[in-house]
């Protein structure tokens, strides 16, 4: 328990980091840092577009599988790591 | 005698008549299988049941948090995926140019004319005796790199023969040095035009007091003259697009009334520039409110000519303006030598500058002697707009630019100001003080936010625009709006 609250306090501490969620293969968040309804929004909208690029990468070469994705935006960017049962969600700005 | 007679009958047995024979027989066929079976139909039944939207799912497991997670396979993902996300993380922090726009434009009202650098060039400055130094007109490269800037002086009364420069300066290069140009053409009389080709960065065309027009190739270093000059100096020179591919088309105005088309064989070296076609204003073609007497030719200060979808313009359309304040449409196509289309309301003094706008193809700004920046509709005689430029009269209006990006703002310049107006209203946004002497000329970059102007000691300053005057998108719309708006008032009037 205490090792998951530490790596997620690590993540957490790096520059410009606004939010983490971790959220499971249904796509609800697990561990947030943020407030509830803004990780309800979240959670939900990025897991969508998660299992939506993983089966975009996986149509195109069924033996290749997504690991990474970023979307930027003007005001921050969101990072997702994939996994077979989890999410992990980092939302960071970099121009603080 | 006679009497009745009955014989007897007789009988006899039939041969083949005998008697049947008949005998009862008894026969069984098997048994008819019948079976019985039941058969049961359904009978549907409503019934309601109720579920938990997704979020409020979410929200109630957020609270059962620790109820249903397996710790370990947990923390094996996150410790797994740490790594890479705080690699991304790091990169992100240290490399920040990709949101270096929002830290540029983090100040989005920025309303600021910054002077970003003054160019001085020293080969001019130390010409012995020479008058020709100042700036009189400034060209952007279509790139909005370069800038080109021809030396010569507004103050000539009579011919002169005196040498002028052009020089040419890349703003680009690390090492700009202000006091040194890149290139520099000499030529045999006062630089009065100078344009860039805005898509061929490697000819500019040079039009001379003396009524030259040339054009220089600054990747041959070469210079082309036109075949026959003009009688009087060349005011305006606007590049066009030729329909064959092989050329290049320049139109020339100048003050003694002629409109020039001029042609260049692109790959062939030439020395000369072949002339397509001359076209003059004369004032026998203007009607009667122009306001000219006789027949003489109106000469041309400025002009210019909407661009549609090409880089350049393309259509034969060109509006001019003229020395005695007329502001006419001509047309360069048609084999007759005059050009005149449509005449507009006079300016009263020579019209200086003529600008048709990016955002409506149907809307040109001038700036005259009178102190008035007019708005004309091309289909209307009257102007929509009027603006008078503050300051004292002696404040010479030399030139007016709309705006690049936001569709109803304009630039003036004003003696040793710059004026920011919006035209709509028509409100002054902005004035801004550059310096003591009066500004010669000005010109909008094309592609960045930036403005030049050259003055009359042949300082040439490029400034630098604030966010709020060149970020449009938010306002773009409205704007264009508000010039759809002003258009309407022909209809209505």
């Amino acid at each position: 328990m205490s090792e998951v609250e530490e790596t997620i306090k690590r993540i957490q501490s790096h520059k410009g980091v606004l939010g983490i969620i971790v959220v499971n293969s249904e796509g609800i968040p697990i561990r947030t840092s943020l407030d509830n309804s803004t990780t309800v929004q979240y959670a939900g909208l990025i897991h969508q577009l998660t299992m939506k690029a993983r089966s975009t990468v996986r149509d195109i070469d069924p033996q290749n599988d997504l690991t990474f994705l970023r979307l930027r935006s003007k005001k921050h960017e969101i990072m997702v790591a994939p996994d077979k049962e989890y999410l992990l969600i980092v939302i960071q700005n970099p121009s603080e | 005698m006679f009497h009745d007679y009955e014989s007897k009958t007789f009988e006899f047995c039939s041969f083949w008549k005998t008697e049947k024979k008949l005998r009862d027989c008894n026969s069984q066929t098997s048994a008819i299988l019948t079976y019985d079976v039941d058969n049961q139909t359904t009978r549907p039944r409503d019934a309601e049941c109720q579920t938990e939207t997704f979020s409020q799912l979410m929200k109630s497991k957020l609270a059962h948090q620790d109820e249903n997670i397996d710790q370990e396979k947990l923390s094996k993902f996150l410790s797994n995926v740490e790594e890479v996300v705080s690699k991304q993380l790091k990169i992100n922090i240290s490399c920040n140019h990709l949101y270096s726009w929002s830290l540029k434009h983090g100040n989005v009202n920025d309303k600021s004319i910054v002077c970003e650098h003054v160019l001085d060039e020293d080969g001019v400055k130390q010409e012995k005796n020479n008058i020709n130094k100042e700036a009189t007109c400034i060209s952007w490269s279509g790139s909005g790199a370069s800038i080109v800037v021809g030396f010569g002086t507004n103050e000539n009364i009579s011919w002169s023969e005196n040498k002028s420069f052009v020089c040419l300066w890349n703003l680009d290069r690390p090492k700009l040095n202000p006091h040194k140009c890149d290139h520099k053409l000499e030529v045999e009389s006062s630089v009065q035009a100078v344009a860039f080709h805005p898509t061929l960065p490697q000819y500019i065309a040079v039009g001379l007091f003396s009524g030259v027009v040339l054009v220089w190739n600054i990747v041959k270093d070469d210079i082309i003259y036109g075949e026959s000059p003009h009688e009087d100096p060349v005011t305006s020179l606007l590049w066009f697009e030729h329909q064959n591919n092989k050329y290049l088309r320049l139109v020339s105005g100048s003050t003694d009334g002629k409109l020039i088309s001029w042609r260049i064989r692109k790959d062939k070296d030439s020395n000369l520039m072949k002339i397509d076609q001359t076209k003059k204003i004369n004032s026998k073609n203007l009607p009667r409110r122009a306001g000219v007497k006789g027949q003489t030719a109106i000469g041309i200060t400025c002009l210019d000519s909407p661009i549609h979808d090409s880089p350049l313009p393309s259509s034969g359309t060109v509006v001019v303006g003229c020395e005695n304040g007329s502001v006419i449409k001509c047309s360069l196509e048609g084999v007759e030598s005059n050009p005149v289309t449509f005449v507009y309301d006079n300016h009263v003094g020579p019209v200086y500058s003529i600008q048709w706008s990016k955002f409506h193809r149907n809307l040109f700004i001038t700036c005259a002697m009178d102190q008035l920046c007019r708005i004309y509709h091309a289909l209307q005689t009257n102007p929509l707009r009027e603006i008078r430029i503050g300051g004292s009269v002696s404040n010479h209006i030399y030139s007016v630019c709309w705006s690049t990006t936001r569709p109803c703002m304009a630039y003036v310049t004003s003696g040793t100001d710059i004026e920011v107006w919006d035209v709509t209203t028509p409100s002054l946004i902005l004035a801004t003080k550059l310096g003591k002497p009066p500004i010669t000329s000005m010109r909008t970059n094309p592609s960045r936010p930036s403005i030049a102007t050259g003055c009359s000691n042949g300082v040439v300053q490029i400034l630098k625009l604030g966010s709020r005057l060149v970020h449009a998108d938010d306002v773009i719309k409205e704007e264009t709006m508000a010039l759809y708006d002003i258009t309407k008032e022909t209809i209505n009037e």
